[in-house]
């Protein structure tokens, strides 16, 4: 066997069992080529051909994305000093990385539902899930290293109930419907309160406005989903309204022009430490919606592990 | 069958290399070579080919010596039919190898 062969047969193994053929033909052919630059030109042909089919690029892709993100946690761990928290940083990674292997596999939280709707909100739940428990652990682990290590596992458990909320509202078994209802139901507060505080400035100095809104959001997402996996839709809704008001509140208190941002600083600071004073004040009345939002997430959890108790029942049962 | 979209001007090329001679069991390589692409190019187009039914894949049962079987590949009725009436359409404009085209192409 050629080196060309044995590339071309060793790139086959990683396709599915129905595609090898193709790996086999493609080593065959090369055989009958004469050559050896054409050979070669050949073999790179295949191999381009090999490892840009799905089934390949998901093979290989996913390992290698682990071993990256992995990596990067550890290289990110490194900044903190306080060895307990470095521990808890990592294992809050592993543990939303492992999460990201049961989202591929057949059962409540994936494989994902095909689409451009499914597909963006789940990358768009790694993202914000991600952006949201790198940047708290950074933060807190500036401010105070032993706090911190304290509250990983607390940052950890709530960051899994946010991206298992994620998987199993995209997931191939959860009806488009229910994540329609979702998005519609935690979108919409957003848009709302976004509007509000656009038309009447500056953010609200309480979380009563938008708490009111996430509520209303969430009894929409109930209507719209029918009764099939209602508590899916709601605990979406509310768990996504939620995520998405609170990165608003950090993005608006660090990047909204002055007129946004209420004055919360007390009078004897000048006009620039009063702003920024306030600035960071003002995601004080919001930080309990990032613990709501956790919370609302184990809604569509609870449903899904229970639908998933009643089908392996059912399952049992016929057999 | 329904058609989506018109198939890119190096497949029509194929179906129309496999449709000129719909009975004969063609190789892969001579295949691209008549058509003018690269390994690159070919089999991503015999593939999806093959997963619409258009075209029908076979391994050589009559063996030269000292070499293994090859596959072999001709147009099904439907993708027969499908490169028939692409053949009877006016044709868009000529197929010219340049590499970005044959990257667009897939």
């Amino acid at each position: 066997m050629t080196p060309g062969e044995r590339l071309i047969a060793a790139a086959s193994r990683l396709l599915p069992r129905a595609y090898r053929d193709w790996g086999s033909a493609m080593a065959a052919e090369l055989r009958t080529i004469d050559g050896r630059a054409e050979r070669w030109r050949f073999t790179v042909g295949c191999l381009r051909v090999l490892f840009t089919r799905p089934a390949v690029v998901r093979a290989v892709g996913y390992p290698v994305l682990t071993a990256v993100t992995l990596g990067l946690a550890l290289w990110w761990s490194g900044r903190f000093a306080y060895a307990p928290l470095r521990i808890g940083a990592v294992a809050v990674v592993a543990s939303l990385v492992a999460l990201g292997w049961l989202g591929r596999v057949r059962g409540p939280l994936g494989p994902v539902r095909s689409g451009a709707t499914a597909r963006g909100v789940r990358t768009g739940g790694y993202a914000l899930v991600a952006l949201w428990t790198v940047g708290l652990l950074t933060a807190m682990g500036g401010k105070d290293p032993v706090g911190a290590g304290a509250a990983a596992p607390v940052v950890g458990a709530v960051s899994v109930a946010y991206l298992a909320a994620f998987l199993i509202l995209t997931a191939r078994r959860t009806p488009e419907r229910v994540l329609l209802a979702a998005l519609a139901g935690g979108g919409g507060p957003v848009l709302l309160w976004t509007l509000m505080v656009a038309v009447f400035p500056p953010i609200p100095a309480g979380a009563s406005a938008a708490l009111l809104l996430i509520g209303i959001g969430m009894a929409g997402a109930a209507a719209i989903a029918g009764p099939e996996l209602r508590l899916v839709a709601i605990g979406g809704a509310g768990m996504l309204a939620c995520l998405l008001l609170w990165s608003l509140v950090v993005a608006l208190s660090a990047y909204a022009p002055a007129t946004l941002i209420p004055d919360l600083a007390a009078p004897a600071l000048s006009a620039a430490d009063d702003l920024a004073q306030s600035r960071s004040e003002i995601q004080d009345p919001y930080v309990g919606l990032i613990v709501l939002g956790g919370a609302l997430a184990l809604l569509p959890i609870a449903a899904a592990l229970w639908t998933a108790g009643r089908r392996a029942a059912g399952t049992r049962a016929l057999g | 069958m329904t058609r989506t979209r018109r198939p890119s001007p190096q497949t029509l090329a194929v179906l129309a290399a496999l449709a000129a001679q719909p009975a004969t069991w063609r190789h892969g390589y001579e295949l691209g070579q008549e058509v003018g692409l690269k390994a690159g190019s070919l089999y991503p187009i015999l593939i999806r080919l093959s997963e619409r039914g258009l075209l029908d894949a076979a391994w050589e049962t009559e063996l030269a010596a000292g070499r293994p079987p090859r596959h072999l590949y001709r147009l099904t009725d439907a993708g027969a039919q499908l490169a028939a009436q692409y053949a009877a359409e006016p044709q868009p404009a000529p197929l010219t190898r340049t590499g970005n085209q044959l990257r667009s192409a897939w």
